[in-house]
């Protein structure tokens, strides 16, 4: 068969297939796409409030954020704050929604109940779940600050909120909280497709619980494990924009102030459009390096190709 | 295929690009000085009115939420108002639109940035130099020359913070000042006859409070982002004489020595080491301390003067009758004045009535009329004796219900007097205030906290104005 006709079949074959998907690419272009072209155009202009139109300043956005002396100092703090917070987050999310898939994996009683439960944080709006948070929180009434004097761990109630110790980490107890059922709902998805056939043969063999983990587990869950890395690095990177918003404000001094609250206040606080824009970029070109960053050490068959040239290393 | 989808794709940035220019934002008109027939003036002679009304006609209006059947209840008067006994009748509805005030500086700017405009907006002082400055508010002198026989009449911290490059751009819906609040009780309990007028007697006062055992938590203070940060700095600052600017905003305080020094100092060292701030005075909102104090917990607050209504009510507040003002502790007892005003926006002048019933509106809102034969600051009057709210309208301390529901708050001489050495924010007009204000935050709690010195932030602060200036 030539290839013309089989490109003739092809196209006659998805006509149906992209009537449906219309609508959803329609959504995702005006509400995704657009937007999205239009931040990078203004990301390199001087768009700032008042200002009809920002004339184009090629990369001079760019340029005062990385050498600005007023402006470079703030972002660079910002970076690095993001960095610590998505760091910790990612990990801790990991290990413990990791953890949580591996206990409901084993079937128990009440173990259905404990995956609706599961999900409440997560179905529960950002801003409720940050509110519920802050009164946790509370220097007065908290019953964090409670529960910790009652259990003599601390004498008088703590304001960690208003310290820049325990700020940071304030923010961080919330996002695990909220964002480790997603990734338990998806490693127990992952974890179900596993055979129970080759657990079994590896008991037989005698294989110990680690050794199991470590050489059956980890392998054939590394397609939800890179999914879930990547998720995860987005999320940590901008989602906890609400708890920010409510618990800390950024503050106390600049303890909590990620590139997510600088990206907010350069743009709807203090009106720098464009560099609010070209800071937006910064973060998806990090998000997107971090993205390729796991796909290509965490892919099977780059690991896999890895492997093989060690091997043949040594051998020579 | 591949091709057919990339062109597609190409076709689609390019128009994206092309199409996506925002709107213009209407700019002001050159301000027509005297075209318009006078408005309402101070003292209005209600003359013959035509036959029919002008109109109709709908004006935009915003604000943000707060009691928001009172806001309701005075546009349904307006609308009576203008409608039956201003000169000339307009018949106007007004489309209302408020936000929540954390976030209503976002609100307007996307208002106004995204293309929409407004006829009349309520503001307030740390806004109206962005807002001038982008052309989304008009100097209101500009169309009704009148708005300054109103000035005689009005405290010199409000006329400061309703000018901008030298012209009137509002009336105000209220003005108060920061006070120094103390609880009478808890003095007596501790054998201090006389509330401190230093700051150094607050911290001897606060100790002795500690160390009898009636509180722990001697002062309060709004220290978190966004709540009264700004004013309760400003105030403290100006109580010992500090000065942040001169006339042309170029930053006069030293980073080393001198009242602005001193008093970061001196909140540095009241939380971090004699501790009698708690720390988390900088989580605390507004309704925190206001509820801390209500509930007999600190025996100082600095708060704006409203609270003091709520703190004198007895049912609401535990401590009613206790609560006293006393001259702001420091060298020269000058405190920070603040004012929310309603502004006249863009869009009121491109159509002659919208443009009469935009100044009527705030005329009536925030001057004296005469609505169903009582001539009187009507409006401003109603919030301050139904609300608690401040003014700074001189001839409003001769109303007689005026007089008595501020007398059952607080203490009038200490408050007139204390309103007389009020000053409005220094640098508040300069466009870029409230991005400043954002760093100034971060960095006067970074040294509140000890985590760098106070010579740092404040360089860093100055650094920060020169910056932005010269932007």
């Amino acid at each position: 068969m030539d290839s013309k006709s089989e490109r003739r079949r092809f196209l006659q074959n998805s006509k149906f297939a992209y009537k449906v998907l219309l609508p959803s690419l329609l959504f995702v272009f005006v509400f995704i796409a657009l937007p999205m072209f239009y931040s990078i155009r203004i990301a390199f202009t001087d768009y700032k409030y008042g200002v009809p139109t920002g004339k184009p300043i090629l990369f001079k956005n760019f340029t005062d954020i990385f050498t600005d002396p007023t402006i470079a100092p703030i972002f660079y703090k910002s970076l690095a704050i993001t960095f610590e917070f998505a760091a910790i987050a990612v990990v801790m999310v990991v290990i413990i929604s990791l953890a949580i898939a591996l206990l409901l994996n084993e079937r128990f009683r009440g173990s259905g109940l404990i995956k609706v439960a599961l999900l409440l944080p997560y179905a529960l709006p950002g801003v409720v779940g940050a509110v519920i948070w802050k009164w946790i929180y509370n220097p007065t009434f908290g019953i964090l600050d409670y529960v910790l004097q009652s259990l003599g761990i601390i004498k008088n109630y703590i304001a960690f909120t208003g310290d820049s110790h325990y700020a940071l980490f304030t923010i961080l107890f919330a996002y695990i909280w909220k964002f480790v059922p997603y990734s338990t709902f998806l490693f127990t998805a992952g974890l179900s497709t596993i055979p129970k056939s080759v657990y079994e043969a590896a008991r037989m063999d005698g294989s110990g619980m680690l050794n199991t983990f470590r050489k059956i587990t980890v392998p054939l869950l590394m397609p939800v494990f890179q999914l879930v890395l990547v998720i995860q690095t987005i999320f940590a990177l901008v989602y906890h924009f609400s708890l920010l918003y409510v618990i800390t404000r950024g503050g106390p001094g600049d303890a909590t102030r990620t590139l997510a609250w600088l990206i907010y206040n350069e743009s709807f606080s203090f009106g720098r459009y464009g560099r609010g824009a070209a800071e937006a970029i910064i973060l998806a070109l990090i998000m997107i390096f971090f993205i390729y960053l796991y796909l290509v050490v965490l892919d099977p068959e780059s690991r896999a190709a890895r492997k093989q040239a060690r091997v043949q290393k040594a051998n020579v | 295929m591949k091709k057919i989808v990339y062109c597609l794709l190409i076709t689609v940035f390019i128009l994206a690009l092309g199409g996506c220019a925002p709107q213009a934002t209407p700019t002001a008109t050159t301000a027509p000085v005297n075209t318009m027939p006078p408005a309402t003036s101070v003292a209005p002679n209600v003359t013959a009115a035509p036959p029919t009304p002008l109109g109709p006609v709908t004006i935009k209006v915003s604000g943000w939420t707060y009691d928001t059947a009172s806001w309701q209840a005075n546009i349904g008067k307006y609308q009576t108002w203008v409608s039956t006994q201003a000169d000339p009748k307009i018949n106007v509805t007004v489309d209302w639109t408020d936000a929540d005030f954390d976030s209503y500086d976002t609100f307007i700017t996307t208002i106004f940035q995204g293309g929409d405009s407004r006829d009349v907006i309520v503001s307030s002082d740390q806004w109206l130099g962005k807002l001038a400055d982008a052309g989304w508010v008009v100097p209101l002198e500009d169309y009704w020359p009148d708005v300054k026989n109103y000035l005689p009449d009005l405290s010199q911290h409000s006329i400061d913070a309703l000018t901008y490059n030298g012209k009137i751009y509002g009336l105000p819906y209220y003005s108060d000042i920061m006070v120094f609040v103390y609880n009478k009780t808890m003095l007596d309990q501790a054998g201090i006859i006389a509330p401190p007028t230093t700051w150094e007697e607050v911290t001897a006062d606060s100790k002795i409070l500690m160390e009898k055992g009636i509180t722990s938590m001697p002062l309060e203070l709004g220290l978190l982002p966004g709540s009264w940060f700004d004013d309760t700095v400003y105030a403290m600052i100006y109580s010992n004489g500090g000065q942040m600017f001169d006339a042309d905003n170029n930053p006069v305080f030293d980073s080393t020595t001198g009242p602005v020094y001193d008093m970061v100092e001196w909140l540095a060292k009241s939380i971090s080491v004699d501790k009698i701030i708690p720390q988390k005075c900088l989580t605390l909102e507004p309704s925190d301390i206001q509820q801390a104090f209500k509930n007999g917990e600190p025996a100082f607050v600095i708060v704006p003067d409203y609270m003091m209504k709520e703190f004198n009510t007895p049912g609401i507040s535990k401590i009613a009758g206790s609560a006293y003002i006393s001259m702001m502790p420091g060298a020269t007892h000058q405190t920070d004045g603040f004012t929310r005003m309603y502004l006249m926006g863009n869009d009121a002048i491109t159509d002659p009535v919208k443009l009469q019933a935009s100044i009527d509106l705030i005329n009536f809102w925030g001057g004296k009329t005469t609505f169903n034969g009582v001539t009187a600051y009507n409006i401003s009057k109603q919030w301050a004796v139904n609300n608690g709210l401040g003014f700074s309208i001189k001839s409003l301390w001769s109303d007689p219900d005026v007089l008595r529901t501020v007398s059952a708050m607080t203490n009038v001489n200490v408050l007139q007097k204390q309103q007389g050495l009020a000053l409005s924010k220094q640098g508040m007009q300069a466009p870029w205030f409230a991005e400043w204000m954002s760093y100034v935050r971060a960095e006067l709690t970074k040294a509140i906290l000890q985590e760098q010195t106070t010579t740092t932030s404040l360089d860093n602060i100055k650094q920060q104005w020169l910056s932005l200036k010269g932007q």
